[in-house]
């Protein structure tokens, strides 16, 4: 089983059938609306934001059929569930990569090319100026990677010493890691001596697919970031001071960030809509977002504390996020806009927090 | 100092080569120049040395982002460090980081899109510039094979910056294109320095199939036999693909597609395993190649016809820059001549988007561009769009209408230059059935004399292909080593030393340090 057909199991479990195929490839190839993101955050998949970036419906159905064909996804009507089979099959997949939660696509979608940039730039420098060779094109284009890369550089004398705590960062970090993913992220760099590998050259030369390849590359990335900003950052400090080099950003939405300045200017809903000549649904969908990204947003405005514990109790009872079961069951005083507000709330924290560019 | 002088000190050449320092000191004596010159015969110099003399910057228009980095790049390697590229790409920051520091810089290069920004024409307009080159300068003729309405504003551009001496380059320009360049620069009394589009060390050679997977098998055999490194040219994505494909098939490991569907990092990797020898071949569509200066190319095969022969030169030009001798092969399958006929039709807009555009009332210049892009136009067709009705006046009255004399001026210009494109693409097709001698004709359509034939001429001179095939065809048997990731994180961070170099004694199994030692 590849990657793909196995985070899409994933996907399958999660989702449980409450959401549309669309739901599931909108959060797969990063399809960034309130929609996507609450979704992800609802059924905590949050982490598998955009970790097929670019996944056209043609290619995703085929996978999904393939699934299906391969009895380890039911299809009941519209709706597709995992199989038990299935997930045995899911089992064994995550068992092979013990480490594949480590994956965070919203938070790092962004910050992933830059900080590849980076690294193949400041790593490449590094490789060759420790021989004392200065003779080489630099491996990236980009400005704003050549001006990071300056800025933190370090000198001559230094170089050798930084090279060998570099090492030891990078062997600690990857030999935690199944071999493949090693493989793949040491062959795309480049050294001196050796250009770095292009996806297709590496899955070529490892027996990959190039899919599978470029997935455990960018899965090394995330997990680099992830330990060297987190709490064990200490332990990696080198690796450290490359990644606070990146700017940090805001999950929002850049349209629900205009909302959330003029919310936080006093205006009302209401006002907001005239104001910014939107829809209603567009703002509600702003509004749902920042709920779920701005813990001193209060959603009290908005639904108040007897309908929102009527909400919470339908939610315990049914035991679904189908909002429309929910909506069912509560009549029609309570809009699907309360219940998205109420459940952007109750989903899980700790996947959100500001993501880093 | 004396320019030979200047020459070796700050570039290490001993020598001018053809042209350059004729081009130089009629800048010296500030005349508007243009050059023409084959590629890879160093252009560049022409404006680099001036730099050092010359108290002013040096603008240098240059079309393609790649093509401006790479030079950039160059320069900076060489140790000129005052040396900037402007382009739109560049983040705001960096912009203005740039822009407040201009009159630091010896060598700005710009792309002609962002010489249509005012706050960019004034910061340029606070510093000294002491030449204005414009490099391709075919890409301003509309009967170039290469036409950029960009640089249509280039004249008002250099007059806003006090009508400094222009240079404009170009490595092939019918005698047409460089009137055209004279005089849409406004370049008065220029002086011409017209070199040779010919080049000796380069056997032209033709071969026709009726079909395409005698063709196809062709072309696989005779990369996989010549002696490389060479470039395999198709014109799409999918055939270099494919091609690549077909090759690592026949064992040709070291081989690799390039085109612009591919990402810029992806693009960058492909670009620089083959400059360091690390690939033969690269299978790529007309996006490879502009700035690729690599010495040692051996061969170029056109798997398909560029649609032009201003193109096809510059595409064989690649080959054989360090004057060694090395091959074109031209592949040739009736029929093919349809791709490059379908290109042009996707260049322009069709008739009925023309008069859909013309019928809504003028509403600024950044939503008629974004309508077009809507309409899922090809993005020189866009281009085109956009100009002719700016041309037409038609932004300037907001509301109103494309008149239908105007309409039809338009139209009638689509037509006449799809004209032109089909014509340009009949003569390479003629080029290739012809029976003459390939060079000649070459030499003829340039406007130039032919004054010798060297012995490896062209197909229909008879020219010996089997010269260039692979001494010994000593297929590389690539055993790849299995993958050591701890081995390879030692050689990226320069580990490796501890447990090997020491049984060596020294330090000389650096191969840096070895080449240090030659040196000193």
């Amino acid at each position: 089983m590849n990657t793909r057909e196995g985070l899409l199991l994933y996907c399958f479990k999660k989702f449980n059938g409450e959401r549309s195929l669309s739901g599931i490839l909108h959060l797969i190839n990063g399809k960034k609306t309130s929609q996507t993101l609450s979704d992800g955050h609802l059924f905590e998949l949050s982490f598998l934001f955009a970790v097929f970036p670019g996944l056209g419906r043609e290619e995703f159905e085929q996978t999904v059929n393939h699934l299906v064909e391969a009895h380890f996804v039911k299809k009941l009507k519209d709706r597709y569930i995992i199989s038990e089979e299935g997930e045995e099959q899911l089992t064994k997949f995550l068992k092979e990569r013990p480490y594949i939660f480590a994956f965070n696509g919203l938070r790092y979608r962004d910050a992933e090319m830059p900080f590849s940039r980076l690294l193949a730039e400041y790593i490449q420098a590094l490789s060759y100026s420790t021989r004392n060779v200065y003779d080489f094109l630099p491996a990236t284009r980009d400005p704003v990677t050549h001006f990071r890369v300056k800025r933190i550089f370090p000198k001559r004398q230094e170089r050798q010493a930084v090279a060998g705590r570099l090492y030891e960062e990078f062997f600690a970090l990857l030999s935690k890691l199944p071999e493949p993913y090693a493989e793949v992220f040491v062959l795309k760099l480049s050294r001196y001596g050796r250009t770095g590998l292009t996806n297709q050259q590496a899955a070529a030369v490892l027996g990959l697919q190039e899919e599978d390849a470029e997935f455990n590359f960018r899965f090394v990335l995330h997990y680099l970031l992830k330990y060297a900003e987190g709490r064990e950052a200490v332990t990696y400090p080198i690796l450290n001071r490359l990644v606070n080099c990146l700017e940090v950003n805001d999950p929002l939405t850049v349209s629900a960030q205009k909302t959330w300045r003029l919310l936080k200017s006093g205006k009302s809903m209401e006002q907001i809509i005239s104001i910014r000549r939107m829809k209603r649904s567009t703002i509600e969908d702003h509004l749902v977002e920042i709920s779920i990204h701005r813990p001193d947003f209060s959603i009290r405005p908005y639904v108040s504390e007897q309908e929102h514990a009527r909400i919470v109790t339908a939610f315990q009872q049914l035991q679904t996020k189908k909002l429309k079961r929910i909506k069912e069951s509560l009549g029609d005083d309570i809009s699907y806009f309360k219940i998205r507000l109420v459940l952007g709330r109750a989903g899980d924290r700790n996947e959100t927090g500001r993501s880093i560019k | 100092m004396k320019l030979a002088d200047l020459l070796s000190e700050k570039f290490g050449y001993r020598d001018f080569r053809t042209g350059q320092r004729e081009v130089i000191e009629d800048l010296l004596m500030r005349k508007d120049v243009l050059a023409m010159m084959p590629t890879g015969t160093g252009k560049s110099i022409c404006y680099q040395l001036p730099g050092y003399i010359f108290s002013g910057s040096i603008i240098v228009v240059s079309p393609l982002l790649s093509l401006m980095e790479d030079q950039v790049e160059q320069l900076k390697r060489s140790g000129e460090k005052r040396t900037v590229a402007l382009n739109s790409f560049m983040d705001f920051e960096e912009k203005k980081r740039v822009l407040h520091r201009l009159s630091s810089y010896r060598f700005i290069y710009v792309s002609p899109e962002i010489l249509e920004n005012e706050y960019v024409i004034n910061e340029l307009k606070k510093i000294s510039v002491s030449l204005f080159v414009v490099d391709e300068a075919h890409c301003i003729s509309q009967w170039g094979h290469e036409f950029r309405t960009s640089y249509l504003k280039l004249a008002s551009c250099r007059s806003a910056l006090g009508n400094p001496p222009c240079l404009a380059l170009t490595a092939t320009a019918t005698p047409e294109v460089r009137d055209d360049i004279r005089e849409k620069l406004e370049m008065t009394g220029c002086s011409m320095h017209i070199y040779q589009v010919d080049r000796p060390n380069i056997a032209l050679t033709v071969e026709q199939y009726t079909e395409h997977l005698d063709k196809l098998n062709r072309a696989i055999g005779l990369a996989s036999t010549l002696c490389g490194p060479g470039i395999l040219y198709a014109s799409t994505r999918s055939w270099a693909e494919n091609l690549a494909e077909h090759l690592r098939q026949r064992g040709t490991h070291r081989v690799a597609a390039y085109h612009g569907g591919m990402e810029n990092e992806e693009r960058l990797l492909i670009q620089k395993q083959f400059l360091n020898d690390e690939l033969d071949i690269i299978c790529c569509t007309n996006a490879f190649g502009m700035g690729i200066n690599k010495p040692n190319i051996r061969f170029v095969i056109h798997f398909h016809m560029p649609s032009a022969m201003e193109s096809y030169v510059q595409e064989i030009g690649r080959a054989g820059r360090d004057g060694k001798k090395s091959l074109a092969v031209m592949l040739y399958c009736s029929g093919d001549e349809e791709i490059p006929g379908m290109f042009i039709d996707h260049e322009f807009p069709e008739e009925g988007q023309v008069l859909h555009c013309a019928s809504l009332p003028a509403a600024g210049r950044e939503s008629f561009a974004a309508m077009l892009e809507r309409f899922e136009m090809n993005e020189s067709a866009r281009r085109f769009l956009v100009y002719q009705f700016e041309k037409e006046g038609y932004f300037a009255n907001e509301g109103d209408v494309l008149p239908e004399d105007a309409k039809k001026r338009i139209l009638q210009k689509i037509r006449s230059r799809k004209a032109q494109k089909r014509k340009k693409i009949d003569e390479m097709v003629e080029w290739i059935k012809g029976d003459f001698c390939k060079r000649k004709r070459i030499a003829h359509i340039f406007h130039e004399e032919l004054e010798e034939r060297p012995e490896q001429c062209c197909s229909f001179c008879r020219a010996d292909i089997e010269l260039f095939f692979q001494e010994d065809s000593q297929q590389q048997l690539q055993t790849e080593a299995p993958i050591n990731w701890q081995k390879e994180l030692k050689l990226i961070f320069n580990q490796e030393s501890d447990d090997q170099h020491e049984e060596l004694g020294s330090s000389t199994a650096d191969p840096a340090d070895e080449r240090q030692r030659i040196t000193h």
